[in-house]
């Protein structure tokens, strides 16, 4: 298969790229303060800047889109402590570096924020920021016209008093994405990475601990359910100590299991990022060795190695 | 090397069925948080890697036998449900399921020769055809001679491993040749067409002859032709002996001689592949096997052979002919997705009705659970591909339809993720909704469109769709949107938009107080004041307007009632004008000092002068209340009057 090449013409490293909700559109964010949105043109074959915009005052670290029902809208995250909510507007020329304006500056935490992801559309439109603090805070945009009114419904701590210690370099997280269970979320912090879940009086709070690491978890992702919805439910992640795990989350209506279901060390090295394709089926790892490892269950439910896509640094190329 | 550098490698993988990975070169912290290296070129480049691609001719064969798929389910599911275990019943199913498979093998075939002959490369189509003729033959055709099974191989390797042609000066070659037995290429070219029961040998051999009848040369290939030409038992020549002093041309008809009496090593010692020997023996050696000799020919074949460096395809064949059904299958995996797709589904159509056979699997499982699982695996991904393409999507819904087990789960979330480019697109997206009774799919699809339309401005779909979703908060706020327009204007710009509109299938309250609020103003314009006035007093009681549009509604009642020294009937009831002053009363006093209420008024004023043919009004609407009590005295003043017929 082809691969296609977009140089995005960022003025330092990429720290994020995040996908639209259908796969058409791109969006990257720089140590140089920039987002770039791209789009696909079917036409042309080609990946189109729409628009390139100074968006922060530090290293810009995650990138993410919320649900098409709310509009084009963009939130990002930066060393200047703040998470920004970008919305598109269509009737300003593309690449004027105005298609996207700054609808909401959040700037809550004393601490960088490090992740953030949108909830599942079914939440309404929900915003969770991890700061490196171990604070985890939760925004409403109660209303999706006017995205400038927001709150803070939740702040919570990942590891609570542990307070005052930098969160052992890296937090990551992950919501549940199906719309069947209650709210939830996986969040990576240090060495240990946990399901959150609201308690009886509608607070977050950490119940099962995903075993197995033993270094800082880089991060994490839970697989779209599919399928497995009555049985059981996929949680990926990447860690420091090289290996890429599998948790397999089973409930027995009181509540939640997590076991080990797999562990590779194909990496050898410190893996960074995990991400599930759009059925859950496929899980890509990648980290320092250069390659990204694609993993899939054979049609018996064993994980195995499916592809190894290497990035060559030295002639800036890639091969399957 | 990464490790040590302040970037790794990123990963991020397409949200769509398309499965395309997208990896870049990325920061591992921020940069305010480590030292810099010098001089260290930033490489921004983002590279994009589709797992799966559906090429030109691959859409046309999907299309082409996605028809013919449904048609296997509908078959399958009708006949088993009224039949299972009814003997007749399954002979007929089978020949049933068998005249498919052929059908597909045409479609194959129809579509391997338009690539031929648009000079395509072929080897990709020619695999999955290959593939899906052993399997026909081995599994699914209804045997009906002992020779069946042989001649159906052997015509199967002549057919996929042909022997090779003749390049044009090759031929040019042989054909200046004066005694041709002495030339390998002769040799081995006849020696090939001799193997593979090839007609052309006789003509080939034929070229030897030296045209002397009494050549004993001559004579030996005579009777050799003859032999071609009857193909006799192997035993009936076993004794034939010659004795020819051109000892090329005696080894060469005694090669020919041995291959004829299917002698085990001529027939090895000359083929180049494992196939080709098995087509080989079984035509010269063993054209009566059965499944049992087919094995042991095959091991034959093969020994001494590696496999290592075989492909997929190969391996698969073999696994089929050794009757390994299920490790043949999860080779043709790495094949292609629809061939695996379709003969697990075909195996299976077969499996139910008993006529395949049951091999031990390596993981345990019986037979039919594992190739039932096996064919659901492999049609959701044959499907999840098919639902990624901007064409052949929609065919995908009617395979994940067939998927007992996860094939709704896989409709639900895919469904949504298919874009929306067209209306038809849409229409199509919704009726697959409709079908398999997906709410909460719909919806969200719905709310996605209507948002799409209210960026855009198309406020008449984009409240079509919101009311499709049931979203009744949005439809609120656009109504909302356009009252805030009348008080900023004054005018009904919504009015078209409100007209296009099914409000009696939407049934929204918002939408219907905007419908009856144009409705008032099309009768104060056809000066049909009575019913504006009942229209306007029912839009007044309902309260069904945001309070900082009432204002806008009080004036609305100017036109209504009396002027200054006009003598016509008021359209006012006395009860009326209690509801409007109250209403009044209210809005001024309760909303004194109300940010919102004050904000319409100051708009209001803007619009609402004697320039623009209305009477001047203030922030407390005093006109009104003065207009209310002046119709009031008119009335009481009338009543006092027998004569008069006013209504007060």
């Amino acid at each position: 298969m082809a691969t296609q090449t977009i140089d995005t013409g960022h003025e330092d490293l990429i720290h994020d790229v995040a996908y639209d909700f259908y796969g058409k559109r791109l969006a990257t964010c720089s140590s140089d303060q920039r987002i770039k949105v791209w789009e696909y043109n079917v036409k042309t074959n080609i990946w189109e800047t729409v628009d390139t915009w100074k968006a922060h005052d530090c290293s810009i670290l995650k990138v993410t889109w919320a649900h098409p029902e709310f509009g084009q809208v963009l939130a990002s995250c930066s060393f200047d402590r703040s998470v920004r909510i970008w919305e598109e507007q269509e009737n300003e020329p593309r690449n004027s570096g105005r298609r996207f304006v700054l609808r909401a500056r959040i700037q809550d935490s004393l601490k960088y924020i490090q992740d953030i992801e949108f909830a599942p559309n079914v939440l309404g439109l929900k915003l969770a920021a991890c700061a490196a603090d171990g604070i985890v805070r939760i925004y409403e945009f109660i209303e999706v016209n006017d995205l400038e009114s927001y709150t803070c419904i939740e702040e919570f701590e990942i590891n609570p008093g542990n307070l005052t210690k930098e969160v052992e370099g890296h937090s990551c997280i992950s919501w549940c994405p199906s719309r069947f269970n209650t709210a939830m979320m996986v969040i990576g912090c240090g060495k240990e990475a946990k399901i959150f879940r609201q308690d009886g009086q509608n607070k977050w709070q950490a119940y099962e601990v995903l075993p197995g690491h033993e270094d800082t978890v880089h991060d994490v992702s839970w697989a779209p359910t599919m399928g497995r919805l009555v049985s059981y439910q996929l949680i990926a992640t990447a860690s420091k100590d090289q290996h890429v795990r599998i948790y397999k989350i089973t409930s027995d209506r009181i509540r939640y299991h997590a076991e080990l279901l797999c562990s590779f060390r194909d990496h050898n090295v410190e893996v960074w990022r995990v991400e599930w394709n759009v059925t859950g089926t496929i899980l890509s790892s990648s980290g320092d060795d250069g390659k990204v490892r694609l993993w899939k269950a054979s049609h018996n439910g064993e994980w195995k190695c499916m592809s190894v896509l290497s990035y060559d640094r030295q002639s800036e190329s890639s091969e399957i | 090397m990464y490790g040590i550098e302040q970037d790794t490698l990123g990963v991020a993988f397409n949200p769509t069925p398309t499965n395309i990975v997208t990896y870049y070169l990325a920061r591992k912290y921020p940069k305010e948080q480590v030292e810099e290296e010098e001089n260290e070129q930033p490489n921004g480049k983002i590279y994009i890697n589709p797992l799966n691609s559906i090429e030109s001719w691959q859409k046309s064969l999907y299309n082409d036998v996605h028809s013919l798929f449904i048609q296997t389910q509908k078959i399958a599911s009708n006949e088993l449900a009224t039949n299972v275990g009814d003997a007749f019943q399954n002979s007929s199913l089978r020949s049933t399921l068998y005249q498919i498979t052929r059908d597909y093998s045409s479609i194959l075939e129809d579509h391997t020769k338009n690539l031929r002959k648009q000079d395509y490369d072929i080897k990709q189509i020619m695999e999955i055809f290959s593939t899906w003729e052993i399997c026909r033959i081995l599994f699914f055709s209804p045997r009906r001679k002992s020779t069946d099974l042989a001649s159906d191989l052997v015509c199967w390797v002549n057919t996929f491993l042909p022997p090779s042609e003749l390049t044009f000066e090759e031929e040019q070659q042989l054909e200046t040749i004066s005694q041709p037995q002495n030339e390998p290429l002769f040799r081995d070219r006849l020696i090939n067409l001799v193997l593979r029961g090839d007609i052309r040998a006789k003509e080939l051999l034929a070229c030897c002859l030296t045209g002397d009848e009494n050549d004993l040369s001559d004579r030996a290939i005579h009777s050799v032709l003859q032999t071609l030409n009857n193909k006799p038992q192997a035993k009936d020549y076993e004794e034939d002996q010659l004795n020819l002093q051109d000892k090329e041309l005696q080894s060469l008809l005694d090669v020919i001689l041995d291959i004829m009496r299917g002698s085990e090593t001529a027939i090895l010692d000359n083929c180049f592949s494992w196939a080709e020997s098995l087509g080989c023996l079984l035509l010269h050696r063993l054209p009566t096997a059965d499944y049992t000799e087919l094995c042991i020919v095959l091991n034959k074949c093969l020994e001494g052979k590696s496999l290592k460096d075989e492909g997929d395809f190969q391996k698969a064949i073999i696994k089929f002919l050794f009757q390994e059904i299920d490790q043949g299958l999860i080779l043709c995996l790495n094949v292609d997705l629809w061939l695996s797709a379709h003969l697990s589904d075909v195996f299976s159509k077969f499996a139910k009705i008993g006529t395949i056979p049951h091999p031990k699997t390596s993981s345990g499982v019986p037979f039919k659970d594992w190739l039932f699982a096996f064919r659901e695996s492999c049609i959701l991904d044959y499907g999840e591909l098919l639902a990624g393409h901007s064409t052949l999507w929609s065919i995908a819904f009617d395979y994940f339809k067939y998927c007992p087990k996860y094939g709704i789960d896989y409709i639900q979330q895919l469904i949504v993720k298919i874009p929306m480019d067209t209306e038809t697109k849409i229409h199509k997206i919704l009726d697959i909704c409709k079908r398999y009774d997906l709410r909460e799919e719909s919806k969200t699809i719905c709310k996605i469109v209507a948002r799409k339309f209210l960026r855009e401005k198309r406020y008449t779909p984009s409240l079509f769709y919101f009311a499709k979703a049931n979203d009744k908060i949005q439809i609120r706020l656009i109504a909302h949107q356009f009252l805030n327009n009348v008080i900023d204007t004054g005018e009904l710009k919504f009015e078209k938009v409100i007209e296009s509109l099914p409000l009696q299938e939407i049934a929204d309250t918002s939408l219907n107080f905007l419908s009856q609020y144009c409705e008032f103003h099309h009768l104060l314009q056809e000066r049909s004041f009575e019913t504006a006035k009942n229209l306007l007093m029912n839009l007044i009681k309902s309260q069904a307007s945001p309070k900082y549009f009432w204002p806008v509604l009080l004036l609305n009642t100017l036109p209504l009632l009396r002027q200054e020294g006009e003598k016509s009937k008021s359209v006012f009831t006395r009860e009326d004008i209690f509801e409007i002053l109250c209403i009044l009363e209210e809005i001024t006093s309760f909303h004194e000092n109300n940010q919102e209420f004050e904000k319409s008024m100051r708009c209001i004023m803007k619009w609402h002068t004697r320039d623009n043919g209305y009477d001047e009004i203030d922030d407390k609407l005093k006109i009104v209340r003065l207009r209310l009590a002046h119709d009031s005295a008119k009335a009481f003043t009338a009543k006092r009057n027998p004569t008069s017929n006013d209504l007060l």
